[in-house]
């Protein structure tokens, strides 16, 4: 009686949940979706339709720093002199606005455009969140063509680009001369001026993966094996011969007592500005900051030579998206057009002192203070874009082991074999791309 | 060795013990307090006695177009100050349900909840933004307030039964026979002289909303709204500029009140606690 | 509303109520029964409720039980993780409506057998009377309930159904969809090496962290309470009130503190103490995971102690001197009467709340992110070397977004919490029974 009246109640259950998977409910986001969700009607329907669906405002999200809001702002209000589209902006942290966006975007609480370097490209494509942008050829050859490259991903270009970032030498003038050429006279002139007891250092490099790539890089270490323009997630070369060479001669630095070993980018900043140390390696966000502290003592130069080359940089470039959730994305593309225009990207090198990708900006900068910026960028090379990048940055932990006294072959070793299989359980190497 | 001499030694033993643990609690404090005053941003330049020592720090927070800890105070002091009552009014009526009447899960039903709550759920943080969003309270203070006034039912209510439990019935009956009703019971009888442990659990939902920066995190999203918390944590979680003077700043500032409180309230915890928590 | 009363009252030539009639009745809508058995404006009540939350909820059930079975059809249009939390919602409501049906029929019924037994239903006035006495706690308790099953019940079940889905990076809405996977992630935990190393060491670790730093705190707390409560201390309330102070400084604010002073290279630990009393170059405090493991459990037992001295405190005060004297008459030595007397009570009286101190070390978050970020690295897992389970979870969620894995790890975490504190809670007199109404 009892069984029967289960098995009933089972038979029920059952039916109850085919007949649910099977009709699909009306949802209440589907027509809100994919009215923007269909990327190829975007561009036709555009032109016809601007002025029909003006949005009243557009709403952005802008790193978290007080320059950010300066140089935003000004933009913001000249776009609305323009159009009559009010900008309302938010500060959040750029490592943290991906991950926002995937909780606010579906409740509507996202920004029609945000902003990210392109290393992040990646995770924002595997998770869908941000939209092409559709660029005429005219518009294309306003940017340098590293660029563009950055930001395109599978045929399709996601940014507009804002500025071109690498790290290059600082020196204080005031300790050495001039910026020593080679990786050996680095170490030679070290040796000369350090004194740790007094925090007095020759050269400090923070302890990254991102600064000590190029120790790598020069020797012949890579990230990905790379074949017309797609990256091979499964030939990482951070382990190669050349990698551990390049950090071996890292290493030296570290077992003469040259960098102190719990060296954070918070300290170094802090001890060069004191006018402590000769040379350290550090990008355009710093320049405002070292100007201001050390006047016309600080100058700046491409790293040096490694491997008989000048050492090559991580070259990142940060970028405006548009938000797979944003509802009026033609009018954010715009906007993001607008805001990296040859007029608005100067106003940027203006407040900032980074560089835009543009070419036209880039001939007319002369400013001494650039020159190890503008001389850096062509040796660099872009950080790959493909969401397994991600777990690239675990080298930090190879660098980490290397500071605590670690042997190189083996730190590098283990850490590449983890960062495959973390890639292998995250579904990074099994994923269809 | 005499008696006397030997409690003497005794008692300095002790004594030393003493000055011991002051040292070690107040060097850290100290220390803090002497970073605040450092100018400068970082960490290694700063020392416990700074050599030109500045206010700073304390003016950005209050003068500081930029700065939003004044709102981020006043929202914190509405958090705290609305969870604290509620959590009051919520757990004190549910511990007498629990201690006085005989229903229907009575028995295992706080434990139930004591138990499920030791299940970290922070992946889950999405679901309970997701679910505001359904209520349209993300983004808010209300929000917020809920979700500490219904977590921390299981531990406080537990512990104010603990503590109902040993206020004599015969005193309920008393009043019952006098005609008084369930409402009036609880309200004129159980609840003055269940005052220790209610400071206790006021106390405690004070400050839980008060540092907590996690949830906010989540659940606020633009700066006006953000408790203090959060707001101290953004300042040294920059991946670019940690603000470390600054925050021990805005800390002590926070951290001063709350200490105040704290030792004020110092009788009322004790004994709270030993006859809630040892009764369970 | 319950109104039944136990009172018979006979009278003679009642009609007489079919209760299966008034069951089934009641079962086809609510409050049918109830009209059935002349209880018009309770059945009516019913009968408007049921109507009103079926118009209000349908369509949102109807979307949520589909969208927690299929998790959605269409990438970009469906939402995953949205349609598994209105799922969730929808299993709550019908829960609370099928207990609320359930509740209707089984009085639908009841009544009717009440009534053919003669029994007077009572006035509407006395009914609203008898029902609040009778339901005056499950009213009081109502509001409480629903907050806690919207804070505690159901994010814990939205882990638990990640747990079961294959959430990641690679399996994000709105580019893809979220899927089912059964048991996968506890299998992975079990057999791909990286998983099961890491699992193993950090597992470790964490106990042992749990075990010596909560008993260190409770040592701590309980020597000082002892020491404090020697009748020969003066000055008792200003050293309460000093060594207390911990507890009174907001908990992060102090990690961090100390995070700063342990600095290896320029914390004023190794700076202003370790170098000029022993020279070298300091202490390895963030780089060395045994050091940093060192460094944890101290700061803990200082964040910490305040707490079980502020208990132990009260209830060293509340024994009575008589048992001491009695002790000293027998000539117990102080070693004895600490042993028999003062530790039996004080453990006693306090169990509960040190279990609780236990579990939260195990899931104390705070310290060891804040402190070090779980770091420093260490080769062959990818979890760092003072990670406990809990801040592994948040790095998998927050750094790598493996969503579904971090449920996997957070539901055996639980598990094992659980179960220690339902034994020791069994063991102390918690589930003793009083109450009287």
């Amino acid at each position: 009686m009892l069984k029967q009246k289960t098995l009933w109640g089972l038979l029920l259950m059952v039916a109850f949940v085919l007949l649910l998977a099977a009709c699909a409910p009306e949802r209440e986001g589907a027509e809100e979706t994919t009215g923007n969700g269909e990327e190829a009607d975007g561009t036709e329907g555009t032109e016809e339709s601007e002025e029909a669906d003006k949005p009243e405002e557009l709403v952005v999200w802008i790193n978290d720093e007080d320059i950010a809001e300066d140089v935003s702002t000004e933009m913001f209000d000249r776009y609305t002199e323009e159009t009559g589209i009010e900008i309302s902006y938010r500060r959040v942290a750029m490592p943290d606005q991906v991950e926002e966006l995937a909780l606010a975007g579906p409740t509507g609480d996202g920004p029609d455009l945000f902003f990210q370097p392109q290393d992040r490209l990646g995770d924002v494509i595997a998770q869908g969140l941000a939209l092409p942008i559709n660029y005429t050829e005219e518009e294309m050859n306003g940017f340098t063509d590293v660029a563009i490259d950055a930001f395109t991903y599978d045929g399709d270009v996601y940014g507009a680009p804002v500025a071109v970032e690498t790290y290059f030498a600082f020196y204080n003038k005031d300790i050495i001369e001039s910026a020593p050429e080679t990786i050996d006279e680095v170490l030679e002139m070290s040796k000369e001026v350090t004194d740790a007891s007094n925090d007095q250092y020759g050269f400090l490099v923070s302890p990254e993966f991102y600064y000590l790539y190029s120790f790598m890089n020069a020797y012949g270490g890579y990230v990905f094996g790379e074949e017309d323009g797609v990256y091979d997630p499964s030939d990482i070369g951070l382990d190669n011969e050349g990698a551990i060479e390049g950090l071996t001669k890292y290493q030296e630095f570290l077992n003469e007592g040259l960098i102190p070993k719990t060296l954070t980018v918070d300290v170094l900043d802090g001890l060069f500005t004191e006018g402590k140390v000769g040379m350290v390696f550090s990008g355009p966000w710093n320049m405002p900051i070292y100007k201001e502290a050390l006047g016309d003592s600080v100058a700046t130069a491409p790293l040096p030579a490694m491997n008989g080359e000048t050492a090559p940089s991580f070259i990142g470039v940060k970028s405006w998206l548009v938000s797979y959730y944003s509802d009026h994305p033609e009018w954010a593309e715009d906007l993001a057009k607008f805001m990296t225009n040859d007029e608005n990207s100067q106003v940027y090198y203006d407040v900032t002192g980074e560089l835009p990708p543009r070419p036209e900006i880039l001939d007319a900068v002369d400013d001494p203070m650039y020159a190890g910026y503008t001389e850096q960028v062509p040796h660099g090379t872009p950080m790959p874009n493909i969401p397994q990048m991600a777990q690239v940055w675990d080298m930090d932990v190879a660098i980490e082991l290397i500071n605590n006294n670690a042997d190189v072959e083996e730190a590098l070793t283990d850490t590449v074999q983890n960062i495959k299989d973390n890639m292998d359980v995250s579904g990074g190497l099994s994923a269809d791309e | 060795m005499s008696p006397k001499l030997k409690s003497a030694l005794e008692l300095t033993g002790i004594y030393a013990i003493f000055v011991f643990m002051t040292v070690i609690i107040l060097y850290p404090i100290v220390w803090a307090i002497g970073m605040s005053l450092n100018p400068g941003q970082s960490l290694y330049s700063s020392s416990i006695i700074p050599e030109n020592w500045s206010l700073e720090h304390y003016k950005w927070l209050f003068t500081d177009p930029r700065s939003n800890y004044v709102t981020w105070y006043k929202n914190s002091m509405i958090v705290s100050g609305c969870a604290a009552l509620f959590s009051v009014i919520m757990t004190s009526v549910v511990a007498f349900s629990f201690s006085r009447y005989k229903f229907v899960g009575r028995t295992s039903a706080l434990y139930t909840f004591l138990i499920l709550q030791m299940f970290p759920v922070m992946m889950a943080m999405v679901a309970l933004y997701i679910f505001l969003h359904l209520v349209g309270l993300l983004d808010s203070l209300t929000g917020l307030i809920l979700i500490y006034v219904g977590s921390q039912i299981p531990f406080n209510a537990w512990l104010v039964k603990g503590y109902l439990d040993t206020i004599p019935r015969e005193l309920d009956e008393a009043a019952r026979i006098d005609g008084a009703g369930h409402f009036t019971v609880f309200w004129r009888i159980v609840l003055p002289l269940a005052k220790p442990i209610l400071a206790v659990v006021a106390l405690f939902n004070f400050m839980t909303p008060l540092f907590d920066f996690i949830l906010p995190s989540i659940v606020l999203n633009s700066p006006e709204n953000y408790t203090i918390a959060l707001g101290l944590f953004n300042f040294i979680n920059d991946q670019f500029s940690n603000n470390f003077t600054r925050f021990t700043a805005g800390a002590i500032l926070i951290a001063i009140p709350v200490a105040v409180v704290y030792l004020f309230l110092q009788r009322y915890l004790i004994s709270g606690l030993t006859a809630g928590g040892t009764k369970g | 509303m319950p109104q039944h009363q136990e009172q018979k009252k006979l009278t003679n030539n009642q009609k007489k109520f079919n209760p299966n009639v008034a069951m089934v009745l009641s079962i086809l809508l609510a409050g049918l029964g109830q009209i059935y058995n002349k209880r018009y404006m309770k059945g009516i009540s019913f009968v408007i409720l049921e109507i009103a939350f079926i118009l209000a909820t349908f369509d949102f059930l109807w979307l949520g039980l589909w969208g927690i079975i299929t998790l959605g059809t269409i990438p970009g249009v469906d939402h995953s993780i949205y349609l598994l939390v209105y799922g969730i919602v929808s299993l709550i409501l019908i829960t609370f409506a099928i207990m609320l049906y359930i509740f209707n029929v089984r009085d639908a019924r009841k009544q009717a057998i009440l009534l053919n037994n003669g029994w007077q239903p009572p006035t509407f006035k006395q009914a609203i009377k008898n029902s609040y006495d009778k339901a005056f706690p499950y009213i009081m308790t109502a509001p409480g309930l629903v907050l806690l099953i919207f804070t505690v019940v159901f994010p814990l079940l939205f882990a638990v159904a990640l747990a079961f889905t294959n959430y990641d990076l690679y399996n994000s809405p709105p580019r893809n969809l979220v899927e089912w996977i059964g048991f996968n992630n506890f299998k992975d935990l079990a057999t791909v090496p990286i998983w099961q190393n890491t699992f193993i060491s950090v597992f470790s670790w964490t106990i042992i962290w749990t075990v010596v730093a909560t008993s260190f705190q409770i040592v701590v707390g309980l020597i000082l309470a002892v020491l404090v409560n020697d009748k020969r201390v003066k000055f008792k309330k200003t050293i309460r009130t000093i060594l207390i102070l911990p507890w009174a400084v907001p908990g992060f604010v102090s990690i961090l503190i100390f995070a700063a002073m342990f600095n290896d290279e320029f914390g004023a630990i190794n700076r202003d103490i370790i170098i000029p009393l022993i020279g070298g170059n300091g202490l390895p405090w963030l780089t060395d995971p045994t050091y940093t493991k060192i460094v944890l459990i101290m700061i803990q037992t200082w964040l910490g102690y305040p707490f079980v001295f502020a208990l132990f405190s009260g209830v060293l005060q509340s024994i009575s001197s008589e048992w001491y004297e009695a002790a000293e008459v027998d000539g117990a030595t102080r070693l004895q009467k600490f042993r028999n007397i003062t530790l039996p009570h004080v453990l006693f009286a306090t169990a509960p709340l040190l279990i609780i101190q236990y579990t939260t070390n195990f899931n104390n978050f705070n310290i060891i992110y804040l402190f070090n970020e779980g770091g420093p690295a260490v080769q062959g897992q990818n979890a760092g070397g003072t990670d406990i389970l809990i801040s592994w979870v948040y790095k998998l969620t927050f750094d790598t977004n493996n969503y579904s894995m971090a449920a996997a790890i957070s539901l055996i975490i639980g598990l094992i919490v659980s179960v220690f504190a339902f034994f020791q809670f069994r063991r102390t007199n918690s589930f003793k029974e009083e109450g009287n109404i």
